[in-house]
């Protein structure tokens, strides 16, 4: 009875005045009013999407209730989650995939307050924090349902580290083309370092969430709380925002971010390499990813580690992950039937390096980095027969971006 | 006529020359902030003075990048300096000098453009009053030592020093000089106001307080001569090997004085520009972003170039010998391994790529004149890399 209850007081929600249910709705009814069997799906959309929020709400706070049960402080989270029931609706699991189906359907359709988002991100101005939440709530929703080996078909633009340096980012995107015109997919470390950690990730999540099918993120060590808090990210959040809920937002999403990409079954890519622990691609499917990067084991070594000129496996001086030599690359392309391995992780003056018999390279897309390095940076085109072409870039010009205001990061030893 | 280099090479034309004082006086500032950083974390373990001296009720932590760099830098001047302020093997009449009434100084270090470098206190002041043994202690307040810096910054530092007991009390009876921008005390630690630009002026000034040149002497910077100019670099530089106080009229070079003048060295960690991407880009950004150039740098066939090109420099300014490496190249010729372990495990760096980019920009320069250096840093001189 309870629950039959709270099914209904879910569905009601689409005539509150602010709900982007009812936009969705609206929007639609737009569009399928000519059409008469429209009309009659509608009836059924609503119902549907009435029972299925309950599920969607259901499974969602069940797994963030999972992943987060050693985080008892947040009090908001538990409150909520205490309304639904527990245990898993059969009937509302099955129906999870048309639902998410549905949604899809019903965002294109509103897509104005996402396209409102990226505009403002794309000027270098923030977002306000419901938005950023709202943002990140529509990204869980899309990254949830991502392998931890995304499938990807050429062609598609290979981005590596961004580093928050967001007028190169733009400059990227004018080298590359805008998205969605051409395919993305970035290697990890949006943030830290550079003064736009928080405009450059959410322009990122945005485009994803706007184009999902064109725009693929996957996950670097920096999306991490515990490096974020370290190297900058925390702090301007902390700094733009006034508050860390920001921060938390975003880091919440960092665990969801896929761990890896697969183009064509040919490619893959990945932020760090290769682990000792990993001999199959079925092994990097295998890990349950949603969590905060370990200090060990598998997952933490494909954020980390680093290829180098050894026989075999080393010891790291990062403190994380391994070092790699050109047999254990060789030996896990041969077995997975792979041509490639495409990595970022690591800076190089060049913009991108080869290695291993151009079995594995490295691309770096942080021009000057720090803006101290003044290296260039690249990204990595891969054409429909699988063809590699780089594209080496400069910094943007100073008249391009707004002068950083107080410095923060002290550059060199005076 | 190097003056008014300085001026044109600048972005803004006509700045005047009091401004680029300022500015070459805030990067002390952040030396000082990176130093007090990089011993909060523990990278410095007996450096209590540093963070003193930092202007902030909380001190600003640097990223570790930063901080383990400043260990190298910090870790290697002082442990430099340590070398020279042990005791000697063959020093006899140490015994002698203690039984006298009157302190008789034995080694002399001068720090030009010192800034608010805590060194003395912690390798000399620190032992003096307690920790060591007496006979080593002895020893040590035998030191004398010169901070030499701008004389608005002698002024702070003198400033800081009077608010903090730990910081005044090592330093016995002291008194003011030329309008409280210097400091004598009778441990021996002394503060003077000078602009490193004008060699001669440092001349008049460090006799005018009493420096022995006849003592062994050490002098230290640590990027100070990266902000001068080739030219005025140079002179700085004969004047550390071979001024032996006598008017400056009569300084140029006759043979007989070089053998006269006393055992010099010269530790000094500096910038390099290695001709490369990263190496043009730090001269902009510190030209543009500080308004302080690394002068020496700018130069592209200067003697700031690489390695070779400071120990030129130095073989042309009057030491007989010299060692400069990069500070990705010094591994443990100075510190133990046990210093360098212990260092790079206090804080995860994420990548040693752009650290290693920025230590191969900076070195570290031993040079000597005379036996009595050569025989005291004979590991680092030696020492193949």
């Amino acid at each position: 009875m309870s629950k039959r209850f709270s099914l209904w007081g879910n569905f009601w929600r689409i005539f509150e005045p602010n709900s982007s249910l009812k936009n969705n709705l609206l929007d639609y009814v737009i569009r399928a009013s000519k059409d008469v069997v429209s009309s009659v799906s509608l009836v059924l959309l609503v119902f549907l999407r009435g029972a299925l929020f309950c599920a969607q709400e259901e499974t969602r706070f069940v797994r963030v209730a999972e992943t987060r049960k050693t985080n008892a402080n947040n009090r908001d989270l538990n409150s909520i989650s205490s309304r639904f029931p527990v245990e898993t609706n059969p009937l509302s699991l099955s129906l999870f995939s048309t639902y998410c189906y549905i949604i899809r359907i019903l965002r294109m359709a509103s897509s104005s307050e996402v396209d409102a988002w990226i505009a403002t991100l794309r000027k270098c101005e923030i977002i306000d924090e419901n938005s950023v939440k709202k943002l990140c709530q529509m990204a869980v929703e899309i990254l949830v349902e991502e392998s931890n080996v995304q499938n990807i078909s050429s062609p598609v633009t290979i981005c590596g580290d961004i580093h928050g340096q967001f007028y190169d980012l733009k400059e990227l995107f004018s080298v590359g083309g805008e998205c969605p015109d051409t395919n993305y997919l970035f290697m990890g470390d949006f943030v830290d370092r550079g003064f736009y950690s928080v405009e450059t990730f959410l322009l990122l999540l945005a485009l994803k969430v706007r184009y999902p099918d064109r725009m693929f993120l996957i996950r670097g060590n920096h999306e991490c709380r515990q490096i974020t808090q370290v190297y900058g990210f925390y702090d301007e959040c902390l700094r733009k925002y006034g508050s860390v809920n920001v921060w938390r937002y975003c880091t919440d999403v960092f665990d969801y971010l896929s761990l890896s990409a697969m183009i064509d079954g040919r490619a893959l890519c990945v932020h760090g390499g290769l682990s000792p622990n990993i001999t199959t691609i079925d092994e990097i499917r295998a890990i349950d990813r949603k969590r905060e990067v370990p200090h060990e084991g598998p997952m933490c070594d494909l954020l980390w580690s680093d290829p180098e000129d050894i026989k075999g496996w080393g010891l790291s001086p990062r403190g994380a992950g391994y070092l790699f030599g050109d047999d254990a690359c060789k030996s896990f392309n041969e077995k997975n039937a792979l041509k490639l391995i495409c990595r970022a992780h690591q800076l190089v003056m060049e913009g991108y390096k080869w290695m291993f018999d151009k079995e594995l390279v490295t691309v770096w897309s942080a021009p000057n980095y720090c803006y101290r390095c003044g290296n260039v940076a690249s990204l990595l085109e891969l054409d429909e027969h699988f063809t590699p072409r780089f594209k080496v870039f400069e910094a943007a010009p100073d008249s391009n971006r707004a002068a950083p205001g107080k410095r923060t990061v002290p550059d060199y030893f005076l | 006529m190097s003056n008014n280099n300085n001026n044109n090479n600048n972005t803004k034309p006509g700045l005047a020359k009091d401004d680029e004082d300022v500015r070459v006086q805030s990067t002390n500032d952040e030396a000082t902030v990176a130093r007090a950083s990089c011993a909060s974390v523990g990278h410095i373990p007996n450096d209590p003075y540093s963070v003193l001296f930092v202007n902030r009720t909380k001190v600003r932590r640097n990223e570790p990048l930063h901080n383990l760099g400043t260990f190298y830098r910090v870790a290697h001047v002082r442990k430099a300096i340590e070398m020279f302020l042990m005791s000697d093997d063959d020093d006899d009449d140490d015994d002698d000098a203690e039984e006298e009434d009157t302190v008789k100084y034995a080694k002399q270090v001068i720090n030009l453009g010192s800034g608010y470098d805590t060194s003395w206190w912690c390798l000399v002041g620190n032992n003096a009053s307690s920790r060591d043994g007496k006979e080593e202690s002895t020893k040590r307040s035998r030191v004398k030592w010169y901070d030499v810096d701008f004389a608005e910054v002698t002024r702070r530092k003198i400033k800081t020093i009077e608010k903090h007991e730990a910081l005044r009390e090592p330093l016995g009876v002291y008194h003011f000089e030329r309008d409280g921008s210097e400091l004598r005390s009778t441990s021996g630690y002394n503060l003077v106001s000078a602009d490193l630009r004008d060699a001669e002026e440092i001349k008049e000034i460090l006799t005018e307080a009493r420096v022995d040149w006849q003592l062994p002497t050490l002098f230290v910077t640590e990027v100070a001569l990266s902000y001068l100019n080739g030219e005025k670099c140079e002179k700085a530089l004969r004047m550390c090997a071979t001024f032996n106080g006598e008017s400056s009229n009569s300084n140029n070079g006759s043979k007989d004085r070089n053998t006269v003048v006393a055992n010099r060295a010269i530790v000094s960690y500096e910038a390099m520009r290695l001709n490369d991407e990263f190496g043009r880009r730090m001269c902009r950004n510190v030209r543009e972003q500080r308004g302080t150039p690394f002068l020496a740098l700018e130069e592209e066939n200067g003697s700031r170039v690489d390695c070779a090109s400071v120990e030129a420099m130095f073989l042309r300014c009057g030491f007989d010998s010299v060692k400069c490496r990069k500070m990705t190249e010094c591994q443990d010729v100075l510190l133990s391994r046990e210093e360098i372990y212990r260092a790079e495990r206090l804080e995860m760096l994420d990548e040693r790529e752009e650290f290693n980019l920025i230590q191969s920009h900076y070195g570290v320069s031993v040079a000597v004149r005379g036996d009595y250096f050569a025989r005291k840093y004979r590991r680092w001189l030696m020492h193949s890399s």
